[in-house]
């Protein structure tokens, strides 16, 4: 449902920048263009991502294509019942040289970190990571601990499996940007990943280098969070989320912190389409993933509620400036 | 992702199907202010009317003002407020009780209003006025458009209906106001649609709601116009509702009608003149009238009195005296309030409002009002038979009023159907004949309570018993109605074979006579002859003289086949109405048979021509007939204002009645133009002549309908191309302003042409978004050109200071209508081909 894909030519270096990762990510899996676009929308938002789909749909090479190509630290956490908290957060232990506790840091000091199989966690474990997707920080015995400004995670639950496992409370559902599906590959692209498999290049070492130095995508972050966004706009974002609030089969509407995280993720769109300024096909463009998160229901079911959302709420016309 | 793949996203099945809930919502629009003050303006002006309408009998200028500003004060202030709120009246659940209630507070006032304060409102203002408060609390409710388009229909239906009942002052000029700002409400409202492009799936066919409003519109002002032929809806509608008269019911609180309401009823308070007014009070004349005061308290009345006649005496508590010269109003329905002010009443000085009419008739009309009998004809000459007087007749007292019962004639005869009744007020007849409608079964004047001032006549007609009717005399008539649609229906025989018989007795009698008599005696012997025959016999006596065979002859030929009875009797005045020209210009010159001349050489003459000649060749075939004078009550003089029908001395008519038997005479009418009363038909029966009428009215304008019919059609053909011509034409005026409004201004007329063309954009989808259907793909590229610039000129921050004209000209050229158009029909095409495949 993203519209306005024409191939221009980038001359603005950041979108340059964002070239590289896209063409990096859409080596390695094949076929997505528009889960690779939300992909890079939810990371320029500074938002986290939740992917939810079967297993083997490259959840995990995802997450490790973008890791690599934003040139951070990647740690992978594998969710289980028996994972505790300090498996995520670090914790202290004592040091018999020195005689002093020293903190070893977990999975969420890394840059990029993936926490497959979210839902099969403890709620305790999962609500440690709250504090880490909200405030960018862990505090694990009084002690205070500051994440790096590009901390992006990546879940992945399965649908299908729900033997076993605690679904994310709402609190922690919000906290995430966007939530994805990846989708069987088509046709074509299967056969073409079959056909790579057969003569695996092994890839120079080139292709591995990350698209991005330190601190630049921070640089891009900054940069997407100053585009013009029109109080027209801005009015057609309240009333969408007001319309969250009366539907019918929404239990929760649309939070202000959803709705910020709506216009933040509008505002990379616009920027990933070259504009400097937020139009209505933007906020249309991410409103699926982002209200996917929210909206507490089955992907299918949540697109269908957002279309009857979309569909009363009237989109500013042409009418006047 | 490719555009393709984004158009099979957008033309699935998901988003394609329309949620009820979404549908309703949609309808829920919320109208802007501007349309929403100007709604409530409409409204209040409305209002205004219809409270001018409600007071125009009253004249409370106070009350009148007081209503208008407590109801303009009520709706503003309740507009704003929920115009504040609107989230609070936002749902159907609450507004429509809410409605419900104020439509229904009159209706619930009513009954109170009528139990303790005895005042009240005729039964039309009461719906009015219900429907009123609904009409302002709808504006209230107007910020939602549903509810402003409603109040708007109401508002115009109620200036309507106040324009067609009421003549109050300052209406015009209130109406001029309501119809431009109704235009301007209606343009208003146009601009705002097609901005907001409210957009339910348009198939670019003409709904079939649209054909069947087309095709009932003309019906309904054909209708309209039928029923409205008369001089207002009043009497259009006449007996339809308690308070617009013609049924003969009372409604205390009606506002005309047969019965004359209150308000046409004279008060008690400073009276200075006489009018035919019944329930006025008495009061003391030198006229000549037919009431007196014995006064015993004074030993005689203080003023001497003319020409006094039988009159009924009254108590002199009824009477008042006025010591001043007194008006009179010889008017009839004139509404003649003697409640004036005491100032304005000694400031002018009165005058006595004169006319010609010789009476006035309050009642349905046509009727034939008949004053004198003629049996007798020697062919030139009709001689009353000298009729004796009914005996015993009784009065019986009804609502404090007496009725003279008049025995009905015809019993046993099952040709009756249904009552009328009739107010005759003299102003200027002479005599004591009162003017008498046909089948009378009673007769009333105010305070005339015994049998002997009245005789009737054999013959039905009623008289006074004394020299005259004093003007100004109110006489009531209650009479039946013959249905002559039954009688053709039925197998009617009503005359017998006897009156055959007898009829060649007299005429060989009569032949006798004029061979052995001289001509003054001839009458005399007639009569002494008649008085051995019954009136039916004597009705069957025709004039010596072989001019009577031709008339016999061509009588004969008019009836030929049909059978003896109504068939026949019907023939002849139907032959006469179509075949004969009425001239009151055209005299008799053939002193022995002016019927002959009239019917053989002229064919056109006077009215007593026709109904001699109607008699004449009825008495041929052996029917009993005579002729009868009178007047005529003309329907077309009807006086909607006044309520009356005036009766001039040029009404002065004659007709015939052919014997029914048992007394019974029936009216007969050979003139073409003049009617006769019929029985009051049902509803159905109205409605069927209302279609009779508008079938007329449009066989008679065939031309203008089907150009109208053509002009309609042609307008609906291409109401999308003159929609396209008029949103091009101010596109086109755009293009003299600001460079980003020209962007704005293509975009939206893009997005209408889209609508024309039968693709009408979603509220909820983005013009980017919509040009993406596959149908769309020849264009998309410039769609979406035109999307990129007016997206710049509406979302940038900078403001751009030159754009391309010559580039957005060419895209509105490659984006036109036409263009548009031919596109849908080839993918229209394609699809039907891949069907088909």
């Amino acid at each position: 449902m993203i519209t306005n894909l024409a191939e221009k030519p980038k001359t603005d270096p950041d979108l340059v920048l964002v070239e590289g990762i896209r063409r990096r990510l859409n080596t390695s899996l094949k076929g997505k263009a528009d889960v690779i676009e939300m992909v890079l929308v939810c990371l320029l938002s500074r938002g986290h991502l939740l992917l939810e789909d079967k297993p083997g749909l490259g959840k995990t090479t995802l997450a490790k294509s973008l890791a690599e190509s934003i040139g951070g630290h990647f740690a992978r956490a594998q969710c289980t019942p028996d994972l505790l908290p300090s498996d995520i957060t670090g914790f202290n232990i004592f040091n018999q040289k020195s005689h002093e506790f020293e903190f070893r840091k977990g999975p969420v000091f890394a840059e990029v970190l993936l926490a497959d199989e979210i839902n099969r966690a403890t709620p305790r474990t999962q609500s440690a990571l709250l504090e880490a997707m909200a405030e960018r920080q862990v505090t694990v015995d009084t002690q205070r601990f500051d994440l790096s400004e590009e901390f992006f995670v990546i879940a992945t639950q399965n649908p299908i499996d729900q033997h076993g496992t605690y679904p994310l409370p709402e609190a922690q559902l919000d906290r995430f940007a966007m939530k994805l599906s990846v989708g069987y590959p088509a046709t074509d692209d299967e056969v073409r990943m079959l056909q790579e498999a057969v003569s695996p290049d092994e890839g120079s070492q080139a292709d591995k280098a990350p698209c991005l130095n330190p601190g630049q995508l921070r640089q891009l972050q900054s940069r997407v969070s100053g585009i013009a966004v029109t109080t027209t706009v801005q009015d057609y974002l309240v009333r969408i989320a007001t319309e969250t609030r009366r539907h019918m089969s929404i239990a929760l509407g649309l939070s202000p912190r959803g709705l910020l995280t709506l216009q933040r993720a509008a505002q990379a769109r616009a920027f990933l389409s070259g504009r400097d300024f937020v139009t209505p096909d933007d906020v249309l463009d991410v409103i699926d993933p982002v209200l996917g998160v929210r909206l507490g229901l089955e992907i299918r079911e949540a697109n269908r509620v957002t279309q009857e959302v979309l569909d009363v709420v009237t989109v500013p016309t042409y009418s006047e400036k | 992702m490719s555009p393709d793949v984004v158009s099979r996203r957008l033309s699935g099945p998901e988003r394609v199907s329309k949620s009820p809930a979404s549908s309703v919502r949609a309808s829920e629009i919320t109208a802007s202010l501007r349309l929403h003050v100007i709604c409530v303006v409409l409204c209040l002006l409305a209002a205004f009317i219809f409270t001018l309408t409600e007071h125009d009998d009253h004249h409370h200028t106070f009350w009148c003002i007081f209503e208008i500003s407590v109801q303009t004060l009520l709706v503003v202030m309740t507009t704003i407020y929920f115009r504040r709120r609107i989230s609070l009246l936002n749902q159907t659940s609450v507004v429509i009780p809410i409605l419900v209630m104020v439509a229904s507070l009159s209706l619930i006032c009513e009954p109170i209003q009528r139990l303790f304060f005895e005042t009240g409102h005729a039964f039309e203002i009461l719906v009015m006025h219900s429907q009123c408060n609904l009409m302002l609390a709808l504006a209230v409710c107007g910020f939602r458009l549903q509810f402003q388009r409603l109040a708007v229909l109401t508002a115009v239906f109620t200036t309507i209906f106040c324009y067609t009942i009421s003549d109050a002052p300052g209406l015009l000029p209130l109406t001029v106001l309501f119809t431009i700002v109704a235009v301007i409400w209606l343009v208003a409202s146009w601009w705002e649609t097609v901005d907001r492009r409210i957009l339910s799936p348009d198939h670019g066919r003409l709904p079939k709601t649209w054909l069947a409003t087309g095709a009932m519109l003309p019906l309904l002002v054909m209708l309209a116009a039928g029923g409205f032929g008369a001089n207002t809806v009043t009497t259009a509608l006449e007996g339809f509702m308690p308070g617009s008269g013609g049924t003969g019911d009372y409604d205390p609180f009606s506002r005309g009608g047969v019965n004359d309401g209150d308000a046409l009823i004279a008060g008690n308070k400073n009276i200075r003149s006489f009018a035919p007014i019944e329930d006025a009070p008495f009061v003391d004349s030198v006229k000549p009238s037919l009431y007196d005061v014995f006064n015993d308290q004074f030993d005689g009345p203080a003023k001497k009195i003319e020409n006094q006649q039988r009159a009924i005496a009254l108590p002199p508590d009824m009477m008042k005296h006025i010591h001043q010269k007194m008006a009179e109003a010889r008017q009839a329905g004139r509404e003649f309030s003697l409640l004036r002010s005491e100032k304005q009443a000694n400031d002018d000085p009165i005058r006595d409002l004169k006319t010609h009419a010789l009476f006035y008739v309050a009642g349905r009309t046509p009727v034939h009002l008949r004053m004198e009998v003629y049996e007798l004809f020697d062919g030139a000459e009709w001689t009353p038979f000298d009729t004796d007087q009914i005996d015993g007749l009784q009065m019986t007292e009804t609502d404090d009023r007496f009725w003279l019962a008049i025995p009905q004639a015809g019993k046993g005869l099952d040709v009756f159907s249904g009552t009328a009744t009739h107010s005759i007020k003299n102003a200027n007849l002479d005599g004591n004949t009162v003017p008498t409608p046909p089948y009378p079964v009673g007769v009333s004047i105010d305070e005339v309570n015994r049998s002997d001032m009245y005789i009737v006549s054999e013959n039905r007609v009623v008289s006074m018993n004394r020299k005259s009717v004093p003007a100004m005399t109110s006489i009531n008539f209650v009479s039946r109605c013959v249905d002559r649609t039954a009688m053709e229906a039925s197998d009617w025989i009503f005359v017998s074979r006897r009156n055959v018989v007898s009829r060649r007795k007299v005429i060989r009698t009569a032949d006798d006579l004029s061979d052995s008599l001289p001509a003054d005696k001839e009458m005399e012997s007639a009569r002494k002859l008649a008085s051995n025959l019954t009136v039916d016999d004597l009705c069957v006596s025709l004039p010596a003289g072989k001019e009577m065979e031709s008339v016999r002859k061509l009588a004969g030929k008019i009836t030929d086949g049909l059978p003896y009875g109504w068939a026949q009797i019907a023939a002849i005045e139907r032959y006469l109405q179509e075949n004969y020209t009425i001239d009151r210009d055209t005299k008799a010159t053939d002193k022995t048979a002016p019927v002959n001349e009239f019917l053989f050489e002229t064919r056109r003459g006077p009215e007593y021509l026709f109904a001699s000649s109607a008699v004449v060749m009825l008495r041929t075939l052996g029917y009993s007939t005579r002729l009868v004078s009178g007047f005529y009550a003309r329907p077309e003089r009807y006086d909607s204002k006044k309520r009356h029908t005036p009766v001039y001395a040029e009404d002065a008519h004659f007709w015939c009645e052919v014997s029914l038997g048992a007394g019974l005479w029936l009216t007969l009418e050979p003139s073409p133009g003049y009617g006769i009363l019929q029985p009051p038909l049902g509803l159905s029966a109205r409605l069927w002549n209302l279609l009779l009428a508008v079938y007329q009215r449009a066989v008679e304008n065939l031309f203008l309908i089907a150009l109208l019919v053509l002009a309609t059609a042609v307008i609906l053909f291409n109401r999308r191309r003159i929609q396209d011509r008029l949103l091009t034409w101010r596109w086109q005026s755009a293009l003299r302003k600001a460079p980003d409004r020209r962007a704005l201004e293509l975009a939206q007329l893009v997005d209408h042409r889209l609508r024309l063309v039968g693709m009408t954009r979603k509220t909820g989808t983005t013009l980017r978004r919509w040009s993406c259907q596959p149908v769309l793909a020849p264009v998309r590229q410039n769609l979406t050109r035109v999307v990129d610039l007016a997206d710049e000129a509406k979302y940038r921050r900078t403001i751009r200071h030159s754009i391309d004209t010559k580039e957005l000209e060419d895209l509105a050229t490659q984006l036109s209508y036409s263009e548009l158009r031919k596109l849908l029909n080839s993918s229209a095409a394609t699809s039907d081909k891949s069907s088909a495949v």
